[in-house]
């Protein structure tokens, strides 16, 4: 208790230096910006940031700072335009959308924007501070894990990733295949062999993590966006008094106590992003809440619960990233792929081996969460103002950042080439419902998935039983085995409830 | 339909994946699965699972005709830009991406001008001058000026 304060302080040391505050400040603002913009979220925040952070040489501690400050901030963000122009920012804001609209319609945009924001800052608050406890928890027993209970553990995390992400297992399934394929190219690190180089030497070295997000997540997102419409298209609401009164706030107490939990813990769940997280929520608050049937009608208590749960879901996210190296959502496997790039080994050892890193992170993360609620509440309407940026020069704009970041890395139009291919079938399975976060979770993870597989083999001599064997094993098979057959369950019970009515 | 095809596509890569994968040269290994096993499993899981989507497709929405030509064209527009990306020089190139990206998310020709200028100044102000970012000048120009680079 006392070292995780002490830990704390040491990484509040880190963000107090003039720069980090900066980054914070830079990156909560880019974030809420990003999440408000309709169209962009923090994972293509994130991945069209991370090359330019890496192109201005900051260093890892920093960097992180500032791109987890866009994760949360974008889930800060992505309620603006759910609640002003009824188009989700994000995936985490669609059920923002229900109660959010109909506020706004009624002329109460202003103390919509206004308790979404606390409920916002109350969940990540919670989460933050869930974070700071059981993080080192978590990691002291990640500690004991060898490669047999990593790779059990990837199984496990793709299973849940399989059975919980997107709407059919069977594509989610194919998605975290197609990424660990992704992953298989290069030069295979124990035996030199070439892995389906197509004897291009600039794949040697495998996709580089930078080309594989900027083509995934910022040229699909490109040719999406022809199908959306912009902001020009809508009436943007009168937004008039920007704070609620304490007792708005006491009202949703309960909902934003409840749903900031929740969050966390559909966080924590490696794979469940917070799309999951808002869901759940929201249909708690309504089955617990809704008596009078106001929920849908701009009830705002329907604001408070999924804003609360999806800012609560990115700090939970954080936990199984830092201690196990498996990210809990989308957007947290792009931060790992961040410190890869650093050459920073993400798993057990992070906690041990960089706690300034960890820690600075941890810390900015409470100095950011501040900062976004003075950002969201005061300063909100700028941000309005912002959303009204057309397409016609926010699209090129994005393009561009995107490709000087990824040009930049190694000064090759081959590095264009490559993301403009992978955008194309980004956009391919996207249209087709496959879970992008479910391909860059597969990408992230196949080299260490591999990698455990085989150094388990080497050390039992090719015995497949030392991946049954310990506690921790059987631990993570049991919880594998009831995450697949949760859905099935849940359908028995569901079909069950339908023949009783 | 095109949840098929894609399948399809699908159990050609997972087919050419475990065909790639046994066809490795494997001069040694230190560990008993070497690096063929991984990728071969990975194919086999590849096509299987896109077997059931050939078998029980789903319907995909893709725009109307014009929004698809719209997308082509933004496809056709960045391959454009890569290739001649060292030719052209970032200035130009950009501008010109800037330019047609405008047109074609419905900006008027006043305003994709604008934009393009304005963009591929500022990026080129921001990384190429302050972030000291090599961007290229373009080949173009330096023949243009007797070949001094």
């Amino acid at each position: 208790m006392m070292e995780i304060l002490s830990l704390l302080g040491t990484g509040f040391g880190v963000v107090f230096q003039p720069t980090n505050l900066f980054l914070v400040l830079l990156g909560t603002t880019l974030g809420t910006l990003f999440g408000a913009l309709p169209g962009l979220g923090p994972i293509n925040g994130v991945a069209i940031l991370l090359p330019i952070c890496y192109t201005m040489g900051l260093p890892v501690d920093s960097s992180l700072i500032m791109l987890a400050g866009i994760y949360y901030g974008a889930e800060f963000g992505g309620r603006i335009s759910s609640i002003l122009l009824n188009v989700p920012g994000d995936a985490g804001a669609v059920f923002t959308c229900l109660d959010g609209y109909p506020m706004a319609q009624k002329g109460f945009a202003g103390p919509a924007l206004a308790i979404s924001g606390i409920a916002s800052f109350i969940g990540g608050s919670i989460s933050i501070v869930g974070l700071t406890f059981f993080a080192p928890m978590l990691a002291s027993i990640a500690i004991h894990f060898g490669p047999s209970e990593y790779f059990v553990l990837m199984v496990f995390a793709f299973a849940t990733i399989s059975a919980l992400m997107g709407s059919n297992p069977i594509k989610s399934l194919v998605g975290v295949v197609i990424g660990l394929l992704i992953g298989v190219v290069g030069v295979d690190a124990t035996t030199g062999v070439l892995r389906f180089t197509f004897g291009e030497a600039e794949l040697y070295d495998g996709f580089e993590f930078l080309i594989v997000i900027v083509g995934f997540f910022a040229v699909s997102e490109v040719m999406l966006m022809l199908e959306h419409h912009s902001s020009e298209d809508f009436e943007m609401p009168k937004v008039t008094r920007v704070y609620v009164t304490m007792k708005e706030i006491m009202y949703c107490k309960w909902t934003m106590l409840r749903s900031s939990i929740i969050g966390f813990i559909v966080g924590v769940l490696p794979g469940t992003g917070a799309s999951i997280a808002s869901a759940v929520s929201y249909t708690i608050a309504q089955k617990i809440s809704d008596k009078e049937g106001t929920f849908g009608k701009g009830d705002i208590r329907g604001v408070a619960a999924p804003e609360s749960a999806n800012n609560a879901c990115a700090g939970g996210a954080m936990i199984p990233m830092l201690t196990l190296g498996v990210p809990g959502s989308g957007t947290t496997a792009v931060l790992l792929g961040a410190l890869m790039l650093y050459n920073v080994n993400p798993g057990p050892m992070l906690f041990v081996e960089q706690p300034l890193l960890v820690w600075g992170l941890i810390a900015s993360m409470y100095v950011g969460n501040i900062m976004l609620l003075v950002i969201n509440l005061p300063l909100v309407k700028i941000f309005t103002k912002i959303l009204q940026v057309p397409y016609w020069l926010l699209v090129p704009c994005v393009t561009v950042l995107a490709f000087v970041g990824v040009y930049s890395v190694n000064f090759s139009t081959f590095a264009l080439l490559l993301s403009i291919i992978l955008g194309v079938l980004g956009y391919f399975l996207r249209k087709l419902h496959f879970s992008m976060a479910t391909v860059i979770l597969g990408f992230v993870l196949g080299k260490i998935m591999e990698d455990n597989l085989r150094r388990g083999f080497a050390i039992s001599g090719g015995e497949i039983g030392i991946f049954f064997q310990g506690t921790i094993n059987a631990v993570l098979w049991g919880m594998t085995l009831f995450i697949l057959f949760v859905p099935m369950i849940a359908k028995i019970i569901s079909k069950k409830y339908a023949l009783g009515k | 339909m095109i949840d098929r095809l894609f399948g399809v596509f699908l159990l050609l890569l997972g087919i050419y994946v475990i065909y790639g994968g046994l066809s490795m040269v494997v001069p040694f290994s230190y560990d008993p699965l070497g690096p063929k096993t991984f990728p071969v499993v990975l194919g086999v899981l590849l096509s299987a699972l896109s077997l059931i989507i050939i078998a029980k497709p789903e319907g995909a929405h893709f725009p109307q005709s014009k929004t698809m030509l719209n997308t082509v064209l933004i496809v056709l527009l960045l391959i454009v830009y890569a290739l001649s990306f060292n030719f052209l020089g970032f200035l130009l190139a950009t501008a010109l991406l800037v330019f047609f990206m405008s047109r074609i998310f419905k900006g008027t020709t006043k305003q994709a001008l604008g934009s393009a200028i304005g963009v591929s100044l500022s990026v080129y102000v921001l990384f190429g001058v302050l972030l000291d970012v090599a961007l290229p000048m373009g080949t173009l120009f330096s023949g243009l000026l007797g070949g001094a680079s």
